[in-house]
């Protein structure tokens, strides 16, 4: 029993249903392809379930997460990254972004480290704000 | 005592271009949203007037496309920014009077700082060579004998054109079928390959196939006629020039804009308009100058609003 | 015509001309290579610095960036599996198991020819069929369009991937995420649960980065210790010559090419939906349609000439007819527009310089991929994975950002990107292919608009989506590519049920 297969057919046939469910209040032929679709993928979401039920025994043998730390270390400190770029500015944040990740990634050469987010940021800075003039969350320390 | 006369001069100068401010404003890029795809004609208009612009401001000023939703995406995006004067919008009508009577938005005319439209243009109707009219009375003619059979292709539910048609058919009772197309580009096509039977758009995209005669304009959405398409009537001719609708372009600012950074913009783009560059860019546009300044551009922006408004309504189409 | 096409090349073939082009390219190659920057941003950037010089050099770059960009896009999609461009997706396929499998440089090599080969190709077709073509434009109606967009769709989710009701059930998950926002007939809001920032729908480019470059970059986070790459394969040394390559790739190449060129003169459809089509009919014609997937040059060789055959067949309908094919032609037209040159049938015969410059320009660029692509690649790209993983990961992660955060200017977007990510991280360990999901969000809206369009102008009579020779056409080629692939799949089920599943494409 491939128990992966039966629950994404699961997800699937439910977002199928509240598709078509929702799409069914939708004014006329607004209606017709958000029915259509969520229909389809419903019925199409059956031999899946069915298969996972009655399949043969050999299951896949990856794991979701290789590694469940290192992945939600990278996780949380993007969206560490995403909140503070507003607030302390684009440029600032992402030198700060590329040191911790390194460091936490399990990077051990400082200078290594260092060089590289310096050069890195200060290329971004040459093509971003000198030769295409892009706005970029502003530096705290630039904002009026 | 030559040089001191030229420093003072070149003080003179700078002076009166950048009028003394009791802050340094602009000291850095300025942001200007367009709320519409990067190649349109609104983005190929503010991206003209922005080199201008950049000259008169005297900092760079950099163009952000933010499309979708009938530009509302772009306005909300703006009304959300700080009113520092470092963020301003540049966009065409629709999107402040049209469109928040269609859709939920955050913002209105009302809680916009305006600060100066640049110019306008009208809307043309367009036919094959073999459709039976010549001119607009006949074109009018022969779509009231024939209710329900002519389809019309136009910018989409919210768009400027679909509401000026509409107006014009709704006065003439006629009974013609819209296909919202995604702009001028897309009715062109369909019009040219015969899918649909009017094209209904900007003038610009048809006026190479008027020349060539492979497409007749008979109607002009301005009171007035069209110098670029001489077969075209306007509105007047028709005996309803308090129907016109055109399409026009404005800069505005996020609500409570410093009034002294307003005016410094305004000036500046009064300024920029005003480039020989830029008016001879217009004109193969066929749009002219119209510069309407502050309060009065709220009181416009009213006016127009509340009009539409009443037609959508009629037309159903208002946000229930 | 053809007087004009070669007064023009002097034209074309000025310094100033030549060195715009040399300049855009290598942007391009660099701007296509950056995950999150595109063509259509960087084109719209650079626009304005050229306002003050001669039209043919704005379009020298404009030439330059977009053919550039076409192969730059397969470089991290050979190196690191993520597309630099929608259109590289189906490189990816290929390119990457190349990589791990040490082969890396000539993959990157034959990614670079066969860009060159498909530019040259859709440039010459442009040159020569551009008026032809444009006729061919104006006979696809709505009903038309939706057969093309219901083909792509269909025929990408049934052939990629290896188990038939997964790839349907992306693909309808894609056209679901398509379907968000304000409904462009109606002005209805669609699945919007009353969120302002749903209003807008969902950024084509926004979903790629998310489903494609996330989830590559998770998982080399998770890996960091393991050492991925052999960089040595990347020595010029280790590459095949040229015309090793030409005997070996020039039946995929030309079916690539003109499939290219076929869905470049439809505007709307673009580089990735070429680039799939392309890339599955040289697997079903392949004897060894299994190798595909694994690491065989030849899927890159489809995919490649396939995108990069869009490009100049994309500005047919453009410089013709004044319609834009896509985003860059628009900003094409833009540029023309502002210098004072009317698009539309009299640019051929008011400014023949321009237009015909412009399409020897296209070539040039074209051509001049064989030369500073293989090299601009090789000796500089590969390097990037000499980094270790731990700064390769938060470094790309920038990128994408940026990428992101310039396609609207909101912070949002970076939210949006993080979660399409998680949602391709799952799909992809379910074994779910993610390319019908890209195609899904691209073609879905496209489809049902059509759709739509067609009743509203036949007053919902049925009928005329069947009606018209061409949509038969379409409709006869979608019902070859189902059939064969059904009856694939019935004599792969009757044979074994036994064979253990590979990673998904």
């Amino acid at each position: 029993m491939k128990y992966r297969d039966t629950l994404s057919g699961l997800v699937f046939f439910a977002i199928g249903v509240t598709t078509a469910w929702i799409g069914s209040g939708f004014y006329a032929d607004t209606a017709y392809i958000p029915v259509g679709v969520g229909v389809l993928m419903s019925v199409f979401a059956v031999p899946l379930m069915v298969r996972g039920v009655v399949g043969n025994t050999m299951s896949t043998s990856m794991p979701l997460i290789h590694h469940p730390l290192r992945f939600f270390v990278t996780l949380a400190c993007c969206v560490l990254f995403y909140f503070l770029l507003p607030i302390i500015g684009f440029y600032t944040t992402s030198t700060l972004f590329v040191i911790v990740m390194a460091l936490l990634l399990g990077e051990r050469r400082p200078a290594v480290v260092i060089c590289v987010a310096v050069v890195f940021i200060a290329l971004l800075y040459g093509l971003f704000a000198v030769v295409l003039k892009r706005p970029l969350p502003v530096e705290f320390f630039l904002a009026s | 005592m030559k040089q001191y006369m030229l420093i003072g001069a070149l003080a003179a100068a700078t002076a009166a271009s950048t009028p003394a401010m009791a802050d340094d404003y602009p000291n850095r890029p300025i942001e200007i949203i367009v709320p519409a795809p990067a190649g349109g004609g609104t983005d190929a208009v503010a991206r003209m007037l922005n080199q201008y612009l950049e000259e008169e401001l005297g900092q760079s000023a950099a163009v952000l496309n933010v499309a979708g939703g009938g530009g509302a995406i772009g306005v909300n995006q703006l009304a959300r920014t700080k009113p520092d004067g470092y963020t301003l919008l540049s966009t065409w009508n629709s999107p402040i009077t049209t469109v928040p009577h269609m859709q939920r938005v955050q913002y209105s005319y009302d809680t916009l700082t305006p600060i100066i439209s640049t110019s306008q243009s009208a809307y043309t109707m367009c036919v094959s060579p073999d459709f039976p009219a010549d001119n607009g009375e006949e074109f009018i003619a022969e779509l009231q004998a024939n209710p329900g059979h002519y389809t019309y292709g136009n910018d989409g539910v919210g768009g400027t054109m679909r509401l000026a048609a509409e107006r014009i058919f709704a006065a003439f009772e006629i009974d013609a079928r819209p296909i919202p197309f995604g702009g001028a580009g897309e009715t062109l096509q369909n019009f040219l390959g015969g899918h649909v039977d009017i094209y209904g758009g900007s003038i610009t995209p048809v006026l190479p196939y008027v020349e060539e005669g492979q497409a007749k304009c008979l109607l002009v959405t301005s009171a007035a006629p069209n110098e670029a398409l001489p077969q075209a009537s306007g509105l007047e001719e028709l005996g309803h020039p308090e129907l016109e609708t055109v399409l026009w372009r404005m800069m505005l600012a996020p609500e409570g804009l410093d009034e002294e950074r307003a005016t410094f913009i305004a000036d500046a783009v009064e300024r920029a308009v005003q480039y020989p560059e830029f008016q001879e860019f217009l004109a193969g546009q066929g749009e002219t100058l119209n510069l309407v300044r502050g309060e009065a551009l709220r009181e416009r922006l009213r006016q127009e609003s509340e009009a539409i408004g009443e037609v959508l309504d009629n037309l159903g189409l208002k946000k229930h | 015509m053809f007087e004009s096409l070669f007064h023009a090349l002097p034209v074309a073939l000025q310094p100033d001309s030549l060195l715009s082009l040399v300049v855009g390219t290598l942007a391009g190659i660099l701007i296509g290579a950056l995950p999150g920057l595109n063509p259509v941003m960087a084109i719209a950037l650079m626009l304005p610095l050229t306002y003050g010089f001669d039209p043919i050099i704005a379009l020298g770059l404009v030439a330059g960036i977009y053919n550039g960009s076409m192969y730059g896009g397969a470089i991290p999609a050979i190196l690191l599996k993520i597309p630099g461009t929608p259109a590289a997706i189906a490189t990816t396929f290929d390119g990457y198991p190349m990589t791990r499998n040490g082969q890396g440089g000539l993959a990157l090599k034959t990614a670079c020819w066969s860009s060159a080969v498909g530019g040259v190709v859709s440039a010459l077709a442009l040159m020569t069929l551009a008026p032809l073509l444009a006729k061919v434009t104006l006979a696809f109606g709505p009903a038309e369009y939706f057969w093309v967009a219901v083909f792509g769709l269909t025929s990408i989710a049934v052939l990629v991937g290896k188990d038939l009701s997964k790839g349907i059930l992306s693909a309808l998950l894609g056209v679901i995420v398509g379907l968000v926002g304000i409904d462009t007939l109606s002005g209805e809001e669609r699945y919007t649960f009353g969120s302002l920032y749903l209003v807008g729908g969902f950024d084509l480019i926004i979903v790629l980065i998310g489903l494609y470059a996330i989830p590559p970059i998770l998982e080399m986070a998770e890996k960091r210790n393991e050492s991925y790459f052999n960089a040595d394969s990347f020595r010029v040394s280790a590459v095949a010559g040229g015309l090793g390559l030409l005997r070996n790739y020039w039946r995929t190449w030309s079916r690539s090419s003109l499939i290219g060129v076929c869905v470049g003169i439809l505007p709307g459809a673009g580089g990735n939906l070429a680039a799939l089509l392309s890339y599955n009919e040289a697997k079903r014609r392949a004897p060894d349609p299994d190798s595909f997937g694994k690491g065989n040059p030849v899927g890159i060789a489809a995919a490649e000439s396939g995108n990069s055959a869009d490009n100049a067949s994309a500005m047919i309908p453009s410089l013709t007819l004044g319609i834009p094919g896509n985003l860059v032609a628009a900003l094409v037209l833009g540029a023309l527009m502002i210098h004072g040159l009317q698009p539309g049938p009299q640019l051929f015969t008011k400014s023949p310089d321009v237009v015909f410059g412009f399409m020897w320009q296209m070539l040039l660029t074209a051509m001049l991929l064989f030369v500073l692509g293989g090299m601009v690649a090789t000796r500089l790209f590969a390097q990037v994975l000499r980094l270790p993983t731990a700064l390769l990961v938060p470094t790309t992660l920038v990128l994408m950002a940026i990428g992101v955060y310039t396609v609207n200017g909101n912070v949002v977007d970076l939210y949006v990107m993080l979660a399409f990510g998680l949602v391709g991280y799952l799909l992809d360990r379910l074994e779910f292919p993610l390319a019908p999901v890209v195609l899904g969000v691209l073609l879905g809206p496209m489809a049902e608009q059509n759709f739509r369009l067609a009743m509203l102008i036949s007053q919902n009579d049925a009928s005329v989506l069947f009606t018209r020779p061409i949509s038969q056409g379409i409709i006869a080629l979608l019902l070859i590519v189902l059939l064969s692939q059904l009856w694939k799949y019935h004599r792969r089920n009757a044979r074994s049920s036994a064979a253990p599943p590979s990673g998904s494409a």
